[in-house]
């Protein structure tokens, strides 16, 4: 199996699980009703069993040998670009409310941009500088979005 | 007609409308320009600031934005190689090629003049046609809803590039977020978990900004590099097309235009495929075919012709039978609904002043993209030289503040991260992530008329069979979805064949 084989493989049974897993949960937790009058349960689980044929089909059709196929090169993950990005999405989801904006966009500008190894300390944090004040002018100022600036004490 | 133009243009002209759609322009040029950016990153970016706007002067600013990126996604394309959209990439064919030579500054001159030739003939298609699809749409039910929406759904699945079956997984995908919340009929809650927040189900800008606005953000950093433009050499004056070029032009731009409004109206098809198109009909047209990616005017001036019109008409089905066709249109349908604006064939009727206030405002904006792009075309080449590594920490803090306007929801922010994850991983996967989002605004929309079908069916699923347009729709569906296993099976044998050799 080339990589591409084994990815989407596992991407179908992956498929399949969710798509099975979707179908019980909706027919266990949710009336069915009848076919005339469908209950809050029918559709999502014809859904997750329509899910886990299509996963069922993206399996076989990757186990299913088909020799010359141009093998992939392997599939590199950016860890830090995926993780330092995430992080500081979370991190201003987290911090919004409690510390306001300015904290919450230094965080999501911070974080992230030790992503790309080009930054330097001192770079980033004169652009997480400016950015906070931009976005306190456009936001807060400009737009005038109901949104706490500083942390909860010292509003 | 000409009560519905005054209307309109009335409409249009208002100082509010005119402004926002001068934001929508200059912002959607400004993001098209950037690489990395897409067009849904772009929309669900700015769509939480027109939540404060009244729905016309909203939707004027969202539709600017949407082909205001068609306009400036090319100047990436030219000057760096990298598509600033999707729409533009096969700009970059010849495009760049151009600006090797030294004529960038022609390049950019056409390729806005072939946008806006596209554009103005699009609108005038969408001016004609939408009053009488949507008169036949007055007479269809909840079977020919239903119908409809499965083969926009399935198309948009099958014109995706990779497998169908990963497409429709996608689409289900997106059906099965579509469905968390209250049930419309029961008012059970759905996949809530016990969560308060999933109660009224996923905001549409976090799902959007998620799997379009931070996956691009991830698998951009550190791969954009603007270090070779020489801005200088792009002026006004490098700008003056021959005369050569001007003649070679007019004719793909009118093919490009044509090619660019069929494929625009197509459910599932867009700007990204019209121009594909219109590029493989230049170069079969073409006396001379094998100079095309050398720096043939032809292969810019089609393709950016034909995208802008697929932009235009791609609003054909989306306002006159409130069915998107594309992901983008889904996106509009949603911030029209959020607006409170059912969308369908009454709408032209219910609502004319913004119908017609919104089409005439198409004509306002692609003037002002002409006048925009033209003179500004040197503060778009500068922008492209901003480092990457200082933009994308702006884009994602623009993604953060705008989700969280919404609803004042750090949830929100906290399910963009988990749908950029998710949307990371499909792309890792190859799984089409478009058709998602078009399941999500349709998922909810088509259970509905499902529901109510087989309940004025009396539970009898050929229901779906007897009214005529609904079968054929169903019909033409089948037939989509049988191609395309064909064309899977036929590539399989294909590959099996060529690796034992020629018989």
């Amino acid at each position: 199996m080339s990589v591409d084989d084994k990815a989407n493989f596992a991407a179908g049974l992956l498929v399949v699980l969710v798509g099975v897993t979707v179908a019980a949960y909706a027919a266990s937790s949710y009336d069915l009703g009848t076919l005339r009058r469908m209950g809050p349960g029918m559709f999502p689980m014809g859904l997750g069993l329509l899910m886990a044929a299509l996963g069922a089909i993206v399996a076989i059709g990757a186990a299913v040998r088909v020799p010359g196929r141009p093998a992939r090169e392997k599939v590199s993950v950016e860890w830090r670009n995926a993780v330092l990005a995430t992080v500081g999405v979370i991190a201003f989801g987290l911090m919004i409310r409690p510390l306001g904006l300015i904290l919450a966009v230094l965080a999501v500008v911070i974080i992230p941009a030790f992503a790309d190894r080009k930054n330097k300390p001192l770079a980033v944090l004169v652009l997480a500088g400016v950015l906070a004040a931009l976005a306190v002018a456009i936001f807060h100022w400009l737009l005038d979005l109901p949104m706490p600036l500083l942390p909860m004490g010292l509003r | 007609m000409l009560d519905n133009l005054a209307l309109g243009l009335q409409t249009a002209l208002s100082f509010d409308n005119l402004l926002w759609c001068f934001v929508g322009v200059f912002a959607g040029t400004l993001l098209g320009v950037i690489p990395g950016i897409g067009v849904l990153a772009a929309i669900s970016m700015l769509l939480p600031l027109t939540f404060q706007l009244d729905a016309t002067a909203a939707l004027i600013m969202l539709a600017g934005i949407w082909y205001g990126t068609s306009y400036g996604g090319s100047t990436a394309s030219i000057l760096l190689n990298v598509p600033g959209t999707p729409s533009s990439a096969i700009t970059a064919l010849d495009g760049y090629p151009m600006a090797r030579q030294g004529r960038a500054g022609v390049a950019l001159l056409m390729t806005t003049i072939a946008s806006f030739t596209g554009g103005s003939i699009g609108i005038l298609l969408l001016m004609g046609f939408s009053g009488s699809i949507a008169q036949v749409a007055l007479q269809f039910s909840s079977a020919e809803y239903f119908a409809l929406m499965l083969l926009g759904l399935v198309a948009a699945s099958s014109m995706s590039s990779g497998a169908m079956s990963k497409g429709l997984i996608m689409v289900c995908l997106g059906m099965l977020f579509g469905l968390v919340g209250s049930d419309v009929y029961t008012g059970t809650r759905r996949f809530t978990f016990g969560m308060i927040e999933l109660a009224d189900g996923i905001a549409l800008v976090a799902l959007a900004l998620g799997i379009f606005g931070l996956s691009e953000v991830i698998v951009s950093i550190g791969k954009i590099d603007a270090k070779d433009i020489d801005s200088r050499s792009i002026g006004l004056k490098s700008m003056k097309p021959t005369r050569e070029d001007v003649r070679r032009s007019w004719p793909p731009m009118l093919r490009g235009a044509a090619v660019g409004s069929f494929f625009g109206t197509l459910p599932g098809t867009g700007p990204s495929i019209a121009a594909f198109m219109s590029y493989a009909m230049e170069r079969r047209v073409s006396k001379t075919p094998e100079k095309f990616g050398t720096g043939e005017i032809e292969g810019i001036t089609g393709p950016e012709s034909a995208n802008n019109a697929a932009d235009q008409t791609a609003f054909i089905p989306t306002l006159a039978l409130g069915i998107p066709g594309s992901a983008t249109m889904a996106l509009m349908l949603g911030a029209l609904m959020i607006h409170g604006i059912a969308p369908g064939p009454q709408l032209m009727t219910e609502q004319p002043s913004l119908f017609w206030g919104l089409v005439m405002s198409f004509w306002i904006g692609n003037l002002l993209l002409l006048v925009l792009n033209i003179p500004l075309i040197g503060l778009w080449v500068r922008l492209l030289t901003v480092p990457y590594q200082w933009l994308f920490p702006a884009v994602l803090m623009f993604i953060c503040i705008g989700t969280y306007s919404v609803n004042s929801s750090g949830f929100d922010v906290l399910m963009v991260a988990m749908f950029g994850i998710l949307g990371y991983a499909l792309r890792l996967l190859s799984f089409p992530l478009a058709p998602m989002l078009l399941g999500f605004v349709l998922g909810p929309m088509m259970e509905e008329h499902f529901r109510r079908a087989m309940l004025l069916g009396r539970g009898d699923p050929l229901v779906f069979l007897s009214r005529p347009i609904s079968a054929v729709v169903l019909l033409l569906t089948l037939g989509l979805l049988l191609l395309g296993i064909r064309s899977t099976l036929r590539a399989r044998r294909l590959r099996a064949q060529a690796a034992h050799g020629p018989r």
